[in-house]
């Protein structure tokens, strides 16, 4: 019986879904993000937009819930009234060693396409496809050409898969993909033409009570981070800074998923100028500016483990009475629930990972607190296999200033968790901006080197 | 800003066993998809998948790659019976990404290059969902060695964050004194035979291999001292030097750690801490450590502390008599110091060895200085007579070597072979057409040949004396050159800079 529960505890801490929208499990984090919310800054933007379109950016750490926020907003959005083109960009549609925004806007394309083939008329596209049609055969000997004649593509779609070939083609060979890319790159701009005429066209013939189309591109933020060498900017600048006009062009509202660096690389104020201020989804906050214990945010770390010990179907009120005495069923005492807690930063997937971790480590309930430590261990181990050695001094800065500049340095070092963002919303009402480095870190002996080397510094 | 360290910030070791067990607990315990990864050897993978197979219940089967892949989700789709495998073991991923790693200092360079991301780490970090959604009830054990796992978590971190356990899980006893026999194979010659690849790969190898538990401090400073001598053949001293620091550290009395890092200092232009190494080297094997006098002349030599040099060889020689390379630098140092009939009778004991060597042992294409030499300093002594045959003899075993053919001609047009001294002298001019004393010697054989040819005479025994006159005119213009020699001599002796290893 307590094999079973603990594999079922095990398997609720899975970090691989996440959250449905209206999934009991899920936990209003908003007060202790400084008030952030996915529904009131992003989808309140789109609703107060009053018919213009608005192009917005969204990012946080990985595994912080950004997909789970996404979901939410998408149905919010729907219950408004918007159709909802949400899809999460993979290799399907990426070439991730080489994206260019040609990549990003025939994404789009495609699942435009797909989703709204019922109620726009897609002639407009079909009519800008025949056009370059030799060039894409040239390019791609197998495309199907009949299943974009006039009498193929009325009224059956069958001709929707073959553009699909010519987007993943844009990913195969690579001699493929620069041809096709230079053929697409002159033909950009009637593209978006043709892409927005249908776009219209379909907006008004929405099925109730729909009135205006929102896109929403995850995962972007999954591209891998590549510098060429150091005079030039990343691959991050080339995609949503150098084309940013393009990735503004589409006639509908469309937010996108970036990674977290590049909000505060050295580019992020033409950024911000371009598109509206990103939102960002920061960690929950356990600790304050000060290092001390913030106790709305140790108790909602404890409310996420419960509300998942709660879903567990057990026979009677079981997963019910574990959920109410985490520190003494679940765990062995309070302290070592409250160290699990802090020790992820307020980082929800970590929060996750640790309890899996520490159940492989424990024969039955409670766990006990070498079981945690041995958890803590293993990912501070990890951190040890990601950080450089020229890094742990700008950590021992990061973590003696709680503040970092927007630079290159720091931008990685976000990207890989090591730098933590928080956010709260101070007596004013102003909201603060602050960082530490991940809590296992400390533990480190590179680390508490570089602490007693450096000072605070100012930046 | 104050921290407070605590309890919590403490490491807490797991044992081996322990480590195996979290494992074994969690693919019992794990409902469906799930990503696991073991740092481990290739030989303690196929230890873990055994006991593994005796461990947990559940179906289990090992994909093996055997080359670099870009896809992997194909390969897992296309594998027999998936549907009904509940663990699947995935086996040499590592393989697709040694081709993009720099070996570098202690084994950290390697993951600096953010130019470039190995085709098969992005096509995991963008197929997570689909490994997901495809395989629903399937468990991911990846056996990779500790430089694939940091590169995953460098850069395929999304892929790497759904890992649910990390375990290190080392060979047996028995498997890695197996093991370490192998890895230690070779020796500094066979290292510079092989191609770069295998020397990464061995160094990837070694740097895995110290990361196995329970080795004695012998075995550790014998790997590190391969590693030391592989990095030192790639010319990357920095990371050589560290290495043989490291061995030393854990067995300070490890003189060959010594000696070879005296020759990365020495390649590396630092003398005077290459001398200190040798002695050293010297101080724990006093008494037959000719290896190590002898490159200890070598370092004494570049800072033109010729007598400590000579005494240095004499102490090689002592051990050895027979090492020529040393008879013909004692030599080069006795010419620096002007000794030249000493320094001809040190050439000709390195002669004298070389002559002797045994019919099969192959004579090397460096084997030609003492001849060179012991022709430079006949000549520079004015025996040009004497100085015909051994550089003939070097221009035999090197045929490459301008100076060599030069000087042959010089000493030819010297004893009146002027058509002999042409031929050498167009041999050095087609091999460095920049040296201008070639230019000059050979324009004053072309010269003495016009002349001949206009007395119709094809042979100088009987010189005229209309070419006498010539010679006479031009004897000004070679006496300059040999005033100039003696400077010369410093810059064309040949000096056997070839540390010695064995």
């Amino acid at each position: 019986m307590s094999q079973d529960l603990l594999s079922q505890i095990y398997n609720a801490f899975d970090p691989f879904q996440p959250l449905k929208a209206g999934d009991p499990a899920y936990v209003d984090l908003r007060s202790v993000r400084g008030d952030g919310d996915v529904l009131t800054d992003l989808g309140r933007r789109v609703d107060l937009a009053n018919g213009k379109r608005t192009c917005q950016l969204y990012t946080g750490h990985r595994g912080v819930g950004k997909s789970t926020e996404l979901l939410r907003l998408q149905e919010d959005l729907r219950s408004k009234g918007y159709f909802v083109v949400y899809f999460a960009a993979d290799k399907e549609d990426i070439e991730p060693e080489d994206v260019e925004y040609t990549d990003v806007l025939l994404a789009c394309t495609r699942h435009i396409l797909e989703d709204l083939k019922d109620c726009g008329n897609p002639e407009t596209i079909l009519e800008w496809v025949r056009g370059r049609l030799l060039d894409f055969k040239d390019a791609i000997p197998e495309l199907e050409v009949e299943k974009f004649s006039a009498e193929a593509t009325v009224p059956s779609f069958g001709w929707i898969p073959q553009f699909a070939k010519i987007t993943a083609s844009l990913r195969a060979v690579p001699k493929i993909r620069q041809k096709l890319r230079n053929e697409l790159d002159a033909h950009t701009p009637s593209l978006v033409e043709a892409l927005n005429r249908f776009i219209n066209d379909a907006k008004r013939k929405l099925p109730e009570p729909c009135d205006d189309i929102v896109v929403i591109v995850d995962n972007l933020d999954r591209i891998t981070y590549i510098k060429r060498d150091e005079s030039q900017g990343s691959n991050y600048d080339e995609i949503f800074i150098d084309r940013v006009e393009q990735l503004k062009s589409l006639d509908c509202h469309v937010i996108y998923t970036i990674p977290i660096s590049m909000v505060y690389s050295t580019k992020a104020t033409i950024l911000e100028d371009t598109y509206n201020k990103p939102q960002v989804l920061p960690m929950i906050m356990v600790k304050d500016r000060d290092g001390n214990v913030y106790g709305e945010g140790l108790a909602k770390m404890k409310e996420i483990i419960a509300k998942r010990i709660e879903q567990i179907k057990t026979d009677g009120d079981i997963s019910k009475a574990l959920a109410n005495a985490l520190d003494s069923q679940l765990f062995e005492n309070v302290q070592t629930l409250d160290q699990l807690c802090l020790m992820s930063g307020g980082h929800s997937r970590n929060l996750m990972q640790y309890i899996q971790k520490a159940i492989e480590r424990t024969e039955s309930l409670p766990i006990k607190s070498l079981a945690v430590k041995r958890a803590i261990s293993e990912t501070r181990d990890t951190y040890r296999n990601a950080i450089e050695p020229l890094q742990w001094e700008i950590l021992a800065q990061v973590a003696k200033s709680k503040r970092k500049p927007n630079d290159d340095k720091h931008s990685v070092l976000l990207l890989n968790r090591s730098i933590l963002e928080y956010c709260y919303v101070d007596d004013e009402g102003e909201v603060c901006r602050w960082y530490d480095i991940h809590p296992v870190i400390y533990g480190i002996q590179e680390f508490k080197e570089a602490w007693q080397r450096v000072t605070i510094p100012t930046f | 800003m104050q921290y407070q360290w605590t309890e919590w910030d403490e490491d807490v070791d797991s044992t081996p066993d322990e480590e195996y067990q979290s494992l074994v607990r969690s693919l019992r315990r794990k409902m469906g998809f799930g990503l696991f990864f073991v740092r481990c050897s290739p030989v303690g993978g196929q230890e873990l998948i055994k006991r593994v197979r005796a461990d947990v219940p559940q179906k289990q089967a090992v994909l093996e790659l055997k080359e670099p892949i870009s896809n992997l989700i194909d390969l897992v789709t296309a594998f027999p019976d998936i549907s009904n495998i509940k663990i699947l073991f995935i086996v040499g991923l590592d393989k697709s990404l040694v081709e993009y790693i720099r070996t570098g200092y202690g084994g950290q360079g390697d993951y600096y290059n953010l130019d470039n991301v190995p085709p098969i780490l992005s096509h995991l970090n963008w197929q997570r969902e689909n490994f997901r959604d495809r395989f629903p009830y399937l468990c991911f054990v990846f056996l990779l060695p500790q430089f694939a796992i940091k590169y995953i978590i460098r850069r395929a971190p999304d892929f790497y964050d759904w890992g649910l356990g990390k375990i290190n899980f080392p060979m047996s006893e028995e498997s890695r004194e197996k093991e370490l026999s192998r890895v230690l194979l070779g020796n500094y010659e066979e290292y510079l035979q092989w191609t770069p690849q295998q020397r990464k790969e061995c160094i990837i190898e070694i740097n895995e291999f110290l990361l196995e538990p329970n080795q004695t401090q012998d075995q550790k400073a014998s790997l590190l001292l391969k590693l030391g001598d592989i990095f030192y053949v790639n010319e990357q001293y920095k990371e050589a030097i560290t290495a043989f620091d490291r061995a030393l550290e854990i067995k300070p009395d490890l003189h060959q750690a010594w000696n070879d890092q005296g020759n990365v200092l020495g390649d590396w232009s630092r003398y005077e801490e290459a001398i200190t190494s040798y002695d050293k080297a010297l101080q724990i094997k006093p008494d037959d450590y000719h290896q190590a006098w002898y490159n200890r002349g070598i370092a004494l030599g570049h800072l033109g502390r010729h007598e400590e040099a000579i005494v240095s060889y004499d102490r090689a020689l002592k051990i050895k008599p027979d090492l020529y390379e040393a008879w013909n630098n004692r030599g080069v140092e006795l010419s620096n110091l002007g000794k030249y009939k000493e320094a001809s009778t040190s050439f000709d004991k390195a002669i004298e060895v070389i002559s002797s060597l045994d019919k099969t042992t192959e004579i090397k294409s460096t084997d030609y200085k003492p001849f060179h030499n012991q022709g430079l300093v006949k000549c520079q002594l004015g025996k040009y007579d004497e100085a015909i045959e051994p550089l003939s003899k070097a221009t035999m075993i090197n045929h490459q070597s301008a100076k060599t053919w030069k000087r042959l001609g010089d000493a030819q047009l010297n004893t009146n072979r002027v058509l002999e001294a042409i031929a050498s002298l167009d041999r050095s001019w087609a091999i460095d057409p920049t040296d201008l004393e070639t230019k000059s010697l050979r324009d004053i054989a072309y010269k003495l040949i016009d002349l001949f040819s206009e007395k119709g005479e094809t042979s100088i025994s009987h010189s005229s004396e209309k070419i006498q006159i010539t010679i006479n005119r031009f004897s000004e213009k070679i006496q300059t050159k040999i005033n100039r020699f003696s400077e010369k001599i410093q810059s064309e002796v040949l000096f056997n800079s070839e540390n010695s290893t064995k």
